[in-house]
């Protein structure tokens, strides 16, 4: 059953349907959690916190504006992921990470403890750069160039045009370029 | 897509994931590029880095189902009798919208009939006018307050009376007179060319009657010649019977 009929009945009440669409899309919700959380059970979280949220508010998703459901869920999934971090980033100063002498630094070596711990250091150092994005600039990025969501299906999701999403995909490309190499672009 | 959109991608693939058609062009445009084989040649361990990264993701072990679904279905999921399809379908706000409507007709209506009810009790062209459908008892009610005028000029005496007893006469003159207006108005809406003669000779005379000065017997003693020769009473008489309004 495709998924437009099952997101139908399940906007009826219909319980089989809302375990349906959760039985198809759990597995891709838990892994994009997991690739932000990088610990299983905050992915695990995630991931529930993310189809209570789509199935408390499924009478607002609408076909016209978010063409796909599997779109709308995902974006909730990496909006709740953010939030996540968010919460977790607050903690943890606000200084901006640049990505510019990282590359040499990263062992080359097998994988011994100590360049297991150096990798996931430096992952996080990457994860951390996308902190100098906004909220809203951080979500469209991971829509567009981690899920791979179409412009049209990101801006129905967010509620913009698509070439607001467009202006800010552009804004963040540059700012992600000079954690590269602050130079880079200039003439 | 020229170097910057390729550069574009090296940034993307440290930060994002590429897909497989991304990945295929720019290989082919590094093997052509050396500055951007250079640059991509830099970031390389970053992106093997964030490559490996995805691999961890597809290799996590996957969580107990069930146990997650035991908790999403508590949270989320409706515990009633489920809405029908129609409930469905129709937006939330829109019942509520028709409930507003709905009071909103039933006010007017209602308040509608209140007011047609007043007219009826208490006959006049002002109000009958308000209640915005002309009564079929509106034009007899007219003529029977017009008659009483009429014969009380027709048969005036040469005796002027009081000052209070002119200024009432010309008081109900006035109002008559305004009643007419609001009439041919009315006759002229419902195309009744009988009523509209008529209505016209009584505006002119009742004007005249209104404007007219003590002790000025010529003028009064042409009005009646006119009220007269116009058959001003049998007309009335006619179509108080059979006047459209």
């Amino acid at each position: 059953m495709p998924d437009d009929m099952t997101v139908v009945l399940a906007k009826e009440g219909n319980r089989d349907a809302f375990r349906r669409l959760y039985e198809e899309h759990r597995e891709r919700i838990f892994r994009t959690a997991y690739r932000y959380s990088g610990s299983r059970e905050d992915a695990e979280d995630i991931m529930q916190e993310t189809f209570v949220k789509a199935f408390s508010h499924l009478r607002t998703f609408d076909f016209r504006i978010s063409h796909n459901f599997s779109s709308w869920l995902l974006s909730i999934c990496i909006n709740t992921a953010l939030d996540s971090l968010r919460r977790g980033e607050s903690r943890k100063d606000g200084r901006h990470v640049s990505l510019v002498d990282l590359p040499a630094e990263i062992p080359a070596g097998g994988p011994g403890p100590e360049e297991t711990a150096a990798r996931r250091l430096a992952v996080d150092r990457i994860r951390e750069t996308l902190r100098i994005l906004s909220p809203r600039q951080r979500a469209m990025f991971d829509m567009r160039y981690t899920e791979h969501m179409d412009v049209r299906d990101i801006a129905g999701c967010l509620g913009c045009s698509e070439s607001n999403v467009k202006t800010q995909l552009s804004r963040a490309l540059a700012k992600l370029r000079k954690t590269l190499e602050p130079d880079w672009g200039k003439p | 897509m020229n170097c910057r959109d390729f550069q574009n991608l090296i940034v993307i693939a440290v930060h994002g994931r590429l897909t497989a058609d991304e990945r295929s062009e720019l290989d082919r445009h590094l093997s052509a590029c050396q500055e951007c084989a250079a640059r991509h040649e830099r970031y390389a361990p970053l992106i093997d880095l964030q490559a490996k990264a995805e691999d961890g993701v597809a290799d996590v072990a996957l969580p107990d189902w069930e146990k997650s679904w035991a908790v999403i279905s508590e949270k989320a999921l409706p515990h009633g009798k489920p809405r029908s399809r129609f409930f469905t379908l129709v937006p939330r706000w829109v019942p509520v919208a028709a409930a507003v409507l709905l009071v909103f007709a039933l006010g007017y209506f209602v308040g509608r009939g209140i007011l047609v009810d007043r007219t009826t009790s208490s006959p006049g062209v002002a109000s009958a006018v308000i209640a915005d459908q002309p009564s079929p008892l509106l034009f007899a009610n007219y003529a029977d307050s017009l008659k009483p005028v009429l014969v009380n000029f027709l048969n005036r005496s040469d005796v002027r009376p009081p000052d209070e007893l002119r200024a009432l006469e010309r008081e109900i003159i006035r109002d008559i007179l305004s009643r007419t207006r609001l009439l041919r108005s009315l006759a002229a809406e419902s195309e009744d060319a009988a009523l509209g003669d008529l209505l016209i000779d009584l505006e002119f005379i009742l004007t005249s009657m209104a404007n007219l000065v003590p002790g000025d017997t010529e003028s009064a003693v042409h009005l009646e010649r006119m009220i007269r020769e116009k058959d001003i009473a049998p007309r009335l008489r006619e179509l108080a019977s059979t006047a459209t309004i």
